[in-house]
């Protein structure tokens, strides 16, 4: 089965805007001058020109955030996945009502995607840059660019090779697309050889891009 | 305002969470009160439904008007503006 036969097109992505009155995407790669990002970046250089915007007070709040709101909800599950069978099975049949379990809330609907021996599932956004930021944090740039969206789609085996996975012909690579109407987690394999880790140790060696489907998790 | 009260289910992108991020270190440094940013996204809100022809009726309100991200950063620079720490834009 190749990644186009797996396909999730023909989703809304009206809930995405980006354009400041509309149009765009707010993508960060090849930033359209006229778009939010790059609104945004100029009036932030034009601050800290200024001295009324402190960059590492700033840094800092993002990094709080992110500790808060980054991948961890997703590394949380993804762990509690490898340990608890019955949320496993909450998380790959009713994510949403998995993640509540874990205290995270949303609104977009996710649905969780489980990598096993057969199948090595990758996530993209054709359209823009649909992704559950609530559970994965800020999206990479590689995401949101116009070369991996086509590219995972037309060729995910070759891309996954760029990011270092290969994945044997016998093994299914499977590609979801994200759109504002549903968003896509993958839930990776556990490692071999974590077989007496705890929950915490587990949680921290998933990685985001494990979440998208572009790294393979191994053992500390 | 910190950053706990930002709601991470309206960020979806990198340009979202920066805005929020400055309006949120600018409130955090004293520049302007959360109400202060909220007004501001507010009256830019309104006076875009004017210019647009709209009518009055469909102008924001108190409690939604403020929420669109894509109205942050021209009504941060609005609200800087008018306090004189900013030059007003070139037209």
């Amino acid at each position: 089965m190749t990644s186009a036969d797996d396909d999730q097109h023909g989703h809304d992505h009206g809930g995405e805007r980006g354009g400041e009155r509309g149009g765009g995407h707010g993508h960060g790669h090849a930033t359209p001058p006229d778009s939010p990002a790059a609104y945004v970046e100029r009036l932030e250089a034009e601050l800290v020109e200024r001295g009324l915007l402190d960059v590492r007070a700033l840094d800092d709040l993002m990094a709080t955030y992110f500790a808060e709101h980054g991948w961890v909800h997703g590394a949380r599950a993804v762990a509690r996945a490898w340990t608890d069978p019955e949320f496993k099975a909450l998380l790959l049949s009713d994510a949403p009502a998995a993640f509540a379990q874990l205290g995270v809330t949303n609104h977009d609907a996710i649905v969780v995607v489980e990598d096993t021996d057969e199948v090595h599932n990758l996530v993209v956004c054709t359209l823009c840059s649909c992704y559950p930021f609530w559970v994965m944090g800020l999206s990479p740039a590689w995401y949101r660019s116009l070369e991996y969206r086509a590219r995972a789609v037309r060729e995910p085996r070759a891309v996954l090779a760029e990011f270092g996975v290969d994945v044997p012909e016998g093994r299914t690579v499977r590609v979801w697309d994200s759109s504002s109407d549903v968003r896509y987690m993958v839930l990776p394999r556990r490692p071999t050889g974590t077989e007496a880790a705890t929950e915490d140790d587990l949680a921290a060696i998933v990685t985001r891009d494990a979440l998208i489907g572009t790294d393979v998790l191994e053992a500390p | 305002m910190t950053y706990a009260d930002i709601d991470p289910e309206r960020l979806t992108g990198e340009w979202q969470a920066r805005i929020l991020g400055i309006v949120a270190t600018l409130i955090d440094a004293g520049t302007f009160t959360w109400a202060d940013f909220r007004t501001a996204c507010l009256e830019l809100r309104a006076e875009r439904a004017t210019d647009d022809g709209a009518s009055t009726a469909a102008a924001p309100t108190a409690d939604t008007g403020w929420a669109d991200l894509e109205d942050w950063a021209p009504a941060l620079r609005r609200l800087l503006e008018a306090r004189s720490l900013l030059p007003a834009a070139a037209p």
